[in-house]
């Protein structure tokens, strides 16, 4: 069930798509037009020749311009998939089969991303929504210098025909803004560069055309912690500098409480909580997302005990019935095993900030750190 | 079981060791005169970004680079000069974990091949069902349990947490007195990754087993070392060591504080206690091959004086705290004036 913005009513899945006119998209962050709006979307991937798996099942959400969601779960509960899907970009056996994400440019046009032709897709990504690929040392092609893969970004998706010297000065100033130095940069290789530059240099690509979304997934994992903190500062001054609408993908809840407005929890394939950061931290409904929460150790404070969470993710192919969690769940009753409960909204918040979370046993989630130590 | 030969000595101990690497026609000090002990049930965590010389460090530990400089003892006994059946014995008692779980299992052997190759090597299981039972005590250690579903798997067939307790348990094959576990590397999800601490914890505290842990993140150093020791390593040279609580409310080097503020708190009212300022002058580490003078921190670091640009710190006992700590301007702050 998914949650939609003016009223954060839950809605049933009519109305809010009649597709918003250009009026108010332009207001500021109170009401406005959500940059994409995404309802009841189903990945499937092949997986034989009659065989499929359905990746993702009825994901719903909202983002407005300027806010920052954060996608977090375990390996394979489908955030990249997610990301991937919502800028088209699944690999071959990879199919939207169902469900809607609807985009809102600066125009306040709204227009359907899953409709959309081959060409119109190449004219709308990296000008209006890009994407940071996780595994920043391998987004790069080797061969060609960070200045060649910039300029193709800009040949590609510019509109009409582009000069040497603007594609140098937009390049410079992207770098400048990650605080890359553009000439030792644009001339490099990719493997001249360490971790942490490749990574800011990969985001300044992901600016070029200072679109109004931009989609990270993974973007600090593999660096080192005195880089990854360099990303995280960098990530919400940027979103400040360039005002865009930004969704990152992380296994690790630390960078969602530091980054994010708003947390999405994902559980195979779908959204089993949802609501504004400071709700998700402070007082989690969903088991999982407790959960996920207690696996990661703060540094500051008392020594708390951490928990990890029993089993493993199921397999897409073999989804238990009813909650997919109940396998791993102390809560789970036999009414958790016959019927996949929706997403219940728990507390009223404006702009589509209403916390959520599919868990019939909500009121059972005592989310607390167990002190073993006191610093 | 082994017979103990110095009676007080730790079980393994670096004494002052060096590595030096040579590439490319340069010599890169890995590692330059790092000492340290770990004694059977201890935990030490090697806390620092890459190219500090903590995974360096630990393989020397783990015997599988000779130092250049300085000696590694075990149990008292310099691994260069041990007899066979004493190497042998070290052998067994030290394992390493290594830890990308994608690189470390051998494709073609089933779990309880990899576990019965080293049990039949080292003599601690004969017949068939003698293996077969220390097999599923070994998988039932690291909680792949019911043993009998995991036995015939091959690595293609399991996750890469189950992976991972493969690879610890084939190190517990030989009853060790000493894991060392690099996780500098590890992109493990959070949930498995924690597993494998309280894993390790019970090992420790249940079979006394001593643990080098290797990261770059300061939270999991609290969380695993909290009874032991950390030390943070920058530039092949250990900064700061001590009691892991006192590092970590108490940081004296500034190197320590900056990896510190850098995690990110699972917590927004935790990150907002952050203290603003503890950051570098630069993101960027220095490269070995070209070593700044002085103290090699000087150059990013916030408290940098003229002195420490020509006369590199020893590690001393910072005052008012219970740890050492090698910075001019934390252990001697009167003279900071009389040098200019």
């Amino acid at each position: 069930m998914p949650t939609t913005s003016p009223s954060s009513t839950p809605a049933d899945g009519t109305g809010a798509d009649g597709t918003s006119s250009a009026a108010g998209s332009r207001a500021a962050d109170g009401t406005s037009t959500p940059v994409l709006s995404v309802k009841d979307l189903e990945v499937a991937y092949r997986t034989g020749k009659d065989s499929r798996v359905r990746a993702l099942r009825g994901v719903s959400f909202d983002l407005h311009p300027h806010s920052s969601l954060a996608l977090v779960g375990e390996s394979g509960c489908g955030k990249t998939t997610l990301g991937l899907a919502l800028l088209r970009l699944l690999p071959a056996l990879g199919e939207i089969t169902g469900g809607s994400i609807t985009f809102t440019g600066d125009d306040g046009r709204a227009r359907e991303v899953t409709d959309m032709t081959a060409s119109q897709l190449r004219r709308w990504r990296w000008s209006e929504a890009a994407m940071v690929f996780q595994g920043a040392q391998n987004a790069f092609n080797p061969v060609l210098t960070v200045g060649a893969q910039m300029a193709d970004t800009l040949r590609d998706h510019a509109p009409g025909r582009i000069r040497r010297k603007e594609i140098l000065e937009r390049s410079a100033e992207v770098l400048r803004s990650v605080r890359l130095e553009p000439r030792r940069v644009l001339g490099s290789y990719p493997h001249e560069l360490s971790g942490g530059m490749k990574q800011r240099a990969l985001i300044a690509t992901g600016l070029l055309m200072r679109p109004r979304l931009l989609v990270l997934d993974e973007p600090t994992t593999a660096l080192d912690i005195l880089t990854q903190r360099t990303v995280i500062d960098l990530l919400a001054e940027l979103r400040e500098e360039f005002g865009f609408a930004m969704i990152f993908i992380s296994h690790d809840l630390a960078l969602a409480a530091e980054l994010a407005d708003r947390v999405v929890t994902m559980y195979a394939g779908t959204v089993v909580e949802t609501g504004s950061t400071a709700d998700i931290f402070s007082s989690p409904r969903h088991p999982y997302t407790s959960k996920l929460i207690n696996a990661v150790p703060p540094v500051r404070g008392d020594l708390a005990e951490l928990a990890s969470i029993p089993g493993a993710p199921p397999s897409l192919a073999t989804l238990p019935p009813g909650c997919a969690f109940a396998p791993r769940c102390e809560l789970a009753t036999d009414e958790c095993r016959t019927a996949e409960p929706p997403l219940i909204p728990l507390t009223e918040r404006p702009r589509d900030m209403t916390h959520a979370a599919a868990c019939i046993h909500h009121d059972q989630v005592h989310h607390e750190r167990k002190v073993i130590a006191r610093a | 079981m082994p017979e103990t030969t110095g009676s007080t000595a730790p079980l393994i101990e670096l004494d002052t060791v060096s590595q030096v690497f040579h590439a490319k026609g340069q010599d890169l000090p890995a590692v330059s005169g790092v000492s340290l002990s770990v004694d059977e049930g201890e935990v030490l965590c090697l806390v620092g970004e890459s190219g500090s010389g903590k995974t360096t460090t630990a393989r020397l530990a783990a015997g599988l680079a000779a130092p250049t400089g300085g000696a590694v003892r075990f149990r008292g006994k310099d691994l260069q000069s041990m007899t066979r059946a004493e190497r042998h014995e070290y052998r067994r008692a030290v394992q390493y974990i290594h830890q990308d779980p994608y690189a470390s299992l051998n494709p073609i052997r089933s779990v309880r091949s990899t576990l019965s190759i080293p049990l039949r090597k080292h003599g601690l299981a004969h017949s068939a069902a003698e293996v077969e039972q220390r097999v599923d005590e070994l998988l039932t250690t690291v909680d792949l349990t019911p043993a009998e579903s995991y036995r015939s798997k091959f690595p293609h067939q399991l996750s890469g947490g189950q992976r991972q307790r493969v690879s610890v348990a084939r190190g517990l094959t030989l009853n060790p007195k000493l894991l060392i576990a690099d996780e500098s590397t590890s992109m493990l999800d959070v949930s498995i990754r924690v597993s494998l601490l309280n894993m390790f914890t019970r090992l420790r505290k249940e079979e006394g087993v001593g643990f080098i842990y290797i990261t770059h993140d300061l939270a999991l150093a609290k969380y695993f070392a909290w009874e032991g020791r950390t030390a943070v390593m920058y530039l092949g040279k250990i900064v700061e060591v001590g009691p892991t609580p006192q590092i970590i409310a108490n940081p004296q080097h500034p190197y320590t504080r900056a990896l510190l503020d850098a995690v990110p708190e699972p917590d927004p009212e935790l990150a907002a206690l952050k203290k603003p300022g503890g950051g570098l002058l630069s993101a960027e580490i220095p490269s070995l091959a070209a070593l700044p003078s002085g103290c090699a921190f000087h150059p990013r670091c916030p408290l940098a004086q003229d002195r420490c640009r020509t006369s590199s710190p020893q590690l001393k006992p910072a005052p008012g705290a219970e740890q050492d700590v090698a910075c001019m301007v934390v252990t001697d702050p009167a003279s900071s004036e009389a040098s200019a």
